[in-house]
């Protein structure tokens, strides 16, 4: 620690900090760098990526079965029970994976200053628009710790229903030194 | 006159959650809880039991058909239960977390079992304490409402103390948490 600099200036681990003309740029990741959790989720996802595409084979099987192609090699396939676990294994995959995305792959950047508010999520490079703020530093009221492990930190904006940065790798004590540094970025706190 | 009672629909199962923390310490100038271990380390029990007989079952399935393809799938779904279980086993019997209301030192201490992730917020910060409830029914058939207890700082924080399913246990140590403190509890949840 820099002799001038206080204990809640410092930023936990995993969040990359740089100056950016009147304000400053941060960058992480959503999942934690820990190579457990890494490996925990990222088999997870594979075994709901496995068992979404054998759905979808069994699905096709199914309708080749009721139309008539490959009849020899998708006999009994068309059966009703088939066709729900079929069914009920895309299901899963469709409705899990834009968590295992988020969590394996989303990269998160906020450029803070005292005019503004930029925050953007970017999925394999590309902004994913519904998670994306891009707003007047005036309009942010407040940054709150709400519901931590589920949502991570409040963005309180005038009139607008808030919305969350995704920072919830981050524990209370360190979300509270997060927060007193981005308020003082937008120029709300002073040290 | 005899009452008549119905019951309409499908009768409904109500899940219970005991308290987090239990109190460890309980005078008029400390209130010392301490996290229950029992939760994560049953979790990871069955966990680990459920991997155990997922492993038994692969290896059937491979020596049975000999085809390692057929134990792909299985194999790794052991494997994330077992690491499952080990992980919930290790937090659970490592888990030290403690909640001090200290009035001599005016500060509500979040000791944490890694010490990186401890704090405290001053008497001072803490506009109230409030009760609020969330209903987490996994499905029509099921009744759960959970009771968070919750301190609300000034600047707007909701900082977790403790949740049950009974009401009346999170409003009793609400009320001697608002004590040491001095400051209101806001018993209305919402």
């Amino acid at each position: 620690m820099r002799p001038e600099e206080k204990a809640w200036q410092q930023l936990p681990g995993g969040i990359e900090v740089e100056p950016a003309g009147s304000g400053t740029v941060y960058r992480w990741r959503v999942l934690s760098d820990s190579p457990g959790l890494i490996v925990f989720f990222s088999a997870l996802a594979l075994l709901v990526l496995a068992l979404g595409v054998l759905g979808l084979f069994l699905l096709f099987g199914a309708v080749s079965d009721w139309i008539g192609i490959f009849k020899e090699q998708f006999k009994d396939y068309g059966d009703f029970e088939i066709v729900v676990i079929g069914i009920a294994l895309v299901v899963l995959l469709v409705k899990t994976w834009n968590f295992f995305a988020t969590i394996l792959f989303a990269r998160c950047r906020l450029a803070l200053s005292p005019e503004e508010f930029d925050y953007q999520v970017f999925l394999c490079g590309r902004r994913v628009r519904s998670k994306s703020f891009h707003l007047p530093a005036a309009e942010v009221i407040s940054l709150a710790l709400k519901d931590v492990s589920r949502k991570g930190l409040e963005v309180q904006r005038t009139h607008r229903e808030p919305f969350y940065l995704l920072l919830q790798r981050f524990s209370e004590a360190e979300l509270m030194k997060i927060k007193k540094r981005f308020l003082r970025d937008l120029g709300r706190e002073k040290p | 006159m005899s009452a008549v009672k119905f019951n309409v629909g499908q009768p409904k199962t109500v899940s219970r959650l005991a308290a987090l923390y239990k109190i460890e310490e309980d005078t008029p100038d400390r209130l010392v809880l301490r996290s229950k271990k029992i939760g994560a380390v049953v979790a990871g029990i069955l966990l680990l039991l459920f991997g155990l007989i997922m492993t038994w079952g692969t290896y059937a399935v491979f020596t049975k058909e000999d085809s390692l393809g057929a134990a792909i799938l299985p194999g790794v779904f052991a494997l994330l239960l077992l690491a499952g279980g080990v992980g919930l086993l290790r937090s659970g019997f490592r888990n030290q977390d403690r909640i001090v209301f200290d009035r001599p030192a005016g500060e509500v201490r979040f000791e944490k079992t890694k010490k990186k992730d401890s704090f405290s917020v001053p008497f001072s910060e803490i506009e109230k304490f409030k009760l609020l409830f969330e209903d987490r029914s996994f499905s029509s058939k099921e009744v759960k409402v959970v009771f968070k207890l919750l301190i609300i700082t000034k600047s707007g924080d909701e900082i977790k103390v403790d949740e049950a399913t009974k009401p009346s246990e999170m409003t009793a140590l609400a009320v001697k948490a608002a004590s040491i403190c001095g400051v209101p509890f806001d018993k209305h949840a919402a």
